[in-house]
């Protein structure tokens, strides 16, 4: 399970579904710089279209090993397709023969004196930051399932790796109670190809005066403070065993399976390393 | 952990505040500004501009990636031969902090890549005839010095002064088939016979050999600092631009000098030399590597790593390849 090579012949799928509603303004420490979670969570999905778009390049073009999908869900209840032309899912060939926007990101550096210096450099940008109104994610983890459930049902797919849902958010849904996301949840983790179920991987940020942070969770780490965080625990795949090795590289020595695919209290920087593992440790050829 | 690529990008784009070694070296970039990735299987890989020269940077994508060619990297430097060009792992060269801001570090690749032409453009260009015979050579070289390189295609060709070298040696090895790459160059073959050949723009043809001819040796390198790397019947040694011996042939291998100071292996181990041929650092490491542009030198003892200044002081206990600063 969870073996299975991805390449132009068995093909997989990345799903992303981004928070962007109105407490997405609040502030949050990001790469060392006071920021937005909507910022954050732009940058943070950009550098994974960035991550998937390049590690499907070679020497003679950008080969199509899997489709992406973005998904946006705020305002009233809704949730839109955040890729060029508004289109819900594309190949990783199509995102690259699209222009990629070029943003400023600006990184911060200690100079030999002490003192704080800024440097701007390019960066893509093909998701901008978005704040405002509900957070349907209930509706958001259906639009998930639709997707997945059609992807997997294609013949073609039938003996690939199985999808990969990351959702971005900071908070509750607002269109659903905890136990109806649970089973939406559910319904999305049910879809599968032969090779296993779809991983629905759960990102929280919240900002935390701790600076606690909680990574690929085990079992003895389900305490947790945040009633929000629980439920998405609950809402979260467990980490197949082809992940283990990386997880418990990151995490550091002691950590133990099985593991949850989520973050709880994430800073920015842990949600890149979360989103880069969960993407990557599989294999390309 | 290995790093992912948009932090080798961030990297390429921040190189002084990001890698060791290469802090003043310049990507290449595409017209959005973003350096130009490709990928093979194990690396990514991005094109920089260093003292003045070309390079190829790779980045290794698996934990796996570097292990695999360690033995690689080592014996092609051994090999020195003008089919080949410098291949090194620069220990801990990529820098960065981790997410719970601790400090991590990841070898990297780095190869020269020649002035020249890659075999795409020399095709249109140069005479058939002397690319022709430019692949028997290199096919040649490539069998006489034990290299099956295993991915030869044209992408990994570059014509310079007049021969083929070849680029990237992630899936090559020292000492492997001989045949290995025999399709390929009947392949190259066959693409050079179905390529039109090139307009005339004038009717000389004028090979350049750029090595130089020393009579006596079974291999000659080139002239550094007022001498040459010589392989004789005993061994590696030194001559002079004359061809007078200047350090005896006594050597399993040596390198080139730079800054006064040239590597060289012994049956009781690797150690470095003066001029004079007296040891800087005595002949009893796994592996010396010396840094000429920083000038200090990182040695290996029973796999653990420390470095030692220009004039063979230790000045880190040996340990993790991560704590070897001063």
């Amino acid at each position: 399970m969870y073996t299975q090579s991805i390449t132009r012949a068995h093909r997989t799928a990345f799903v992303l579904l981004i928070d962007g509603s109105g407490s997405m303004a609040e502030a949050i420490r990001f790469r060392g710089r006071t920021t937005t979670k909507a910022e954050a969570v732009a940058t943070i999905t950009n550098d994974l279209l960035f991550e998937l778009v390049e590690r499907a390049r070679r020497d003679d073009g950008v080969r199509d090993y899997y489709d992406i999908a973005v998904l946006g869900y705020s305002g009233d209840d809704e949730v839109r397709a955040l890729l060029p032309g508004g289109r819900k899912m594309m190949s990783v060939a199509e995102l690259a023969a699209c222009d990629i926007p070029v943003r400023t990101e600006t990184v911060e550096h200690r100079m030999p004196d002490g003192s704080i210096a800024l440097r701007e450099i390019p960066s893509p940008g093909w998701i901008e930051p978005h704040a405002a109104g509900s957070t349907p994610m209930y509706q958001a983890f259906a639009e998930a399932r639709e997707l997945t459930d059609a992807w997997c049902a294609r013949l073609e797919n039938a003996a690939s790796f199985p999808p990969v849902v990351f959702n971005i958010t900071d908070g509750e849904a607002t269109d659903c109670d905890d136990d109806d996301l649970r089973a939406a949840a559910e319904r999305i983790r049910a879809q599968r190809t032969a090779d296993g179920h779809v991983l629905l991987i759960n990102i929280h940020i919240a900002a935390d005066e701790q600076n606690r942070t909680i990574f690929f969770p085990s079992d003895s780490e389900a305490d947790y403070p945040n009633r929000h965080a629980r439920l998405l625990y609950d809402c979260s795949s467990r980490m197949p065993e082809v992940f283990e090795p990386m997880i418990r590289e990151a995490k550091g020595p002691g950590a133990m399976p099985p593991f949850r695919g989520m973050s709880f209290n994430a800073s920015a920087a842990e949600l890149v390393a979360m989103l880069n593992i969960g993407s990557i440790s599989v294999k390309t050829e | 952990m290995t790093p992912t690529l948009q932090l080798f990008t961030r990297a390429l784009l921040t190189p002084d505040l990001s890698l060791r070694t290469l802090a003043g070296a310049q990507a290449e970039t595409a017209p959005n500004g973003l350096p130009q990735l490709m990928r093979t299987t194990r690396f990514a890989e991005a094109r920089i501009r260093w003292q003045g020269r070309r390079w190829l940077l790779s980045m290794p994508l698996t934990p796996s990636a570097l292990p695999a060619i360690e033995r690689t990297a080592v014996a092609i430097k051994r090999l020195n031969a003008p089919a080949l060009t410098d291949y090194r792992i620069l220990p801990g060269e990529l820098c960065w902090k981790d997410h719970a801001g601790i400090e991590q570090h990841c070898d990297l690749v780095l190869q020269h890549v020649p002035e020249g032409k890659d075999f795409d453009e020399a095709l249109l260009t140069e005479d058939r005839g002397l690319l022709l015979q430019a692949l028997d050579t290199l096919e040649r070289e490539l069998a006489e010095l034990g290299v099956a390189h295993n991915r030869l295609k044209a992408e990994n060709l570059r014509w310079c002064a007049g021969r083929l070298v070849v680029l990237r040696y992630h899936d090559a090895q020292i000492g492997g088939d001989r045949q290995a790459d025999a399709a390929a160059f009947e392949a190259l073959r066959r693409r050079l016979a179905a390529t039109p050949g090139p307009q005339a723009a004038n009717d000389v043809t004028a090979p350049y050999n750029p090595i130089r001819t020393l009579d006596g040796h079974r291999w000659t390198s080139h002239l550094f600092e007022g001498l040459i790397c010589v392989e004789d019947e005993t061994g590696f040694g030194y001559v002079d631009a004359d061809n007078r011996p200047a350090i005896e042939s006594r050597y399993l291998w040596a390198d080139d000098f730079h800054e006064g100071r040239a590597e060289v292996e012994t049956p009781t181990g690797m150690g470095l030399i003066d001029r004079e041929g007296n040891y800087v650092i005595p002949p009893e490491y796994e592996i010396v590597d010396y840094r000429p542009a920083e000038s200090i030198v990182y040695v290996r003892k029973e796999g653990r790593w420390a470095l030692f200044d220009y004039m063979g002081r230790q000045c880190t206990e040996f340990g993790t390849i991560n704590e070897c600063k001063i």
